[in-house]
């Protein structure tokens, strides 16, 4: 054997560290983005996801040509990673009252869960199709899961009264009216507990 | 067609060419002592009424062109008046603010039976949506990244919560301190603007449904009160 073909291939192994290296900073950069997310910014700037990271913008921006396409794959990564919690729950038997306080708890802690996630969602989809189809699909079905977890209540009704049972009663599960609970008007989850259980339970009593 | 810009380089260059205007601007109106200073101003509104008209139409990012050839004002004054988008976007809400309040009047506050009283409120209200929902909704597609719910807004919903408070005294009157925050808290969550987008989604446009909705959302809350 010559010493020439003992030798690894220098140029690959260079090639080989460039790329752990790149995939490092990616994951870096995205992670980055997701920890500033959850602590409350929307919409980060490129600037501060690289500083945060520990990258340069320039190398930001080489993985990311558009701060929209930056924001768009963390969304997507913290997605897939937040997945297993988005796992519907079976309905639980039990009286209407016991339902509605265990529905309205899981709701709670799924809203604390997500809510930055969702503000973020909600602006990528004012202009972003995709992201939009991916947070209606998501709404759609919560909405089956309290169809199911309240079918006892709902199941008698005639198609329209069906829907408008539906609209009235998951109102104050919205996302808007969690938000304004608690940014708006500083509620904190038990406060949140009590008035969204009392709210459902009244509306499902008056069917 | 162009658009307002956010790119900072043409900003700076627009800025320095606005300062240099507005040096001889002034001077001419120094030597002139002419009503400058009132046209601008009208020459603003005008600008200002039709971003609104613009954004009722359904036109969530208006080039200054169109803004331009509504308002007869020049695109180099808007570009003057306004240095970047988000300041034609949020002088337009504080325009559009002043609209919103000439509908904000609920006549005959307090008068009537429960009942009465609760279908004023909800035509009211729901008047107010038909008139204000295609603005807001482009304006605020315009506007997400300026937080304008929070500051400007601030001031419109007070006015919209004391209407409610005096709306229903009589039934209100039983409870005080945190009971009472309750339930003006609990009742006014399907009066929220995103609750009318999503009732309004909910059932399919149906504005007599919407109605009926409401209604019945005031009377399980307020009902049990008195």
């Amino acid at each position: 054997m010559t010493p020439e073909l003992m030798e690894p291939a220098p140029a690959e192994s260079r090639t080989d560290g460039r790329i752990g290296r790149r995939l490092r900073n990616h994951d870096a950069v995205l992670e980055a983005a997701i920890k500033m997310f959850s602590e409350g910014e929307v919409i980060p700037a490129v600037d501060d996801v690289a500083k945060r990271a520990a990258v340069s913008s320039r190398s930001v921006y080489r993985y990311f040509p558009t701060r929209d396409e930056l924001i768009r794959a963390a969304l997507e990564r913290w997605l897939l990673q937040q997945a297993p919690y988005l796992v519907a729950q079976p309905p639980i038997e039990g009286d209407r009252l016991t339902r509605v306080e265990y529905f309205c708890g899981q709701r709670l802690a799924l809203y604390f869960r997500f809510a930055p996630l969702a503000r973020v969602g909600l602006v990528l989809g004012e202009t972003d199709p995709l992201v939009r189809e991916i947070f209606e699909s998501g709404r759609d079905s919560l909405r089956e899961q309290f169809a199911a977890q309240f079918a006892t209540e709902l199941g008698l009704l005639a198609h329209r009264d069906w829907v408008m049972a539906m609209t009235a009663a998951t109102l104050p599960l919205q996302f808007h009216l969690f938000e304004y609970m608690h940014v708006g008007c500083g509620f904190d989850a038990t406060q949140m507990h009590e008035l969204i259980v009392e709210h459902l339970h009244l509306h499902l009593s008056a069917l | 067609m162009e658009t307002l810009t956010s790119d900072p380089n043409v900003q700076g260059a627009l800025r320095v060419e606005v300062a240099v205007e507005l040096a001889v601007e002034l001077a001419v109106e120094v030597a002139k002592g002419d009503g400058r200073v009132a046209r601008r101003e009208r020459s603003r509104a005008a600008v200002l009424d039709a971003v609104v008209d613009l954004f009722d139409a359904g036109n969530t990012e208006p080039a200054v062109e169109d803004v331009s050839n509504l308002s007869g004002v020049s695109s180099r004054s808007i570009y003057r008046y306004f240095h970047h988008r988000d300041e034609l976007v949020r002088a337009a809400m504080w325009h559009l603010k002043a609209r919103i309040e000439l509908h904000m009047l609920l006549a005959d506050i307090g008068m009537g039976s429960l009942d009465e009283r609760i279908d004023s409120f909800v035509k009211h209200r729901l008047s107010m949506f038909t008139v204000l929902a295609p603005i807001t909704r482009a304006a605020r597609r315009s506007a997400h990244s300026l937080d304008l719910s929070s500051e400007e807004f601030g001031a419109g919903q007070l006015v919209l919560r004391q209407q409610f408070l005096d709306h229903f005294a009589l039934e209100l009157s039983t409870l005080s301190g945190q009971a009472l925050t309750r339930a003006v808290v609990a009742a006014e969550l399907a009066f929220q603007f995103d609750s009318f987008e999503f009732l309004h989604t909910s059932l399919e446009e149906n504005i007599d449904e919407m109605g009926d909705l409401l209604g019945r959302q005031l009377r399980i809350h307020l009902g049990g009160l008195r």
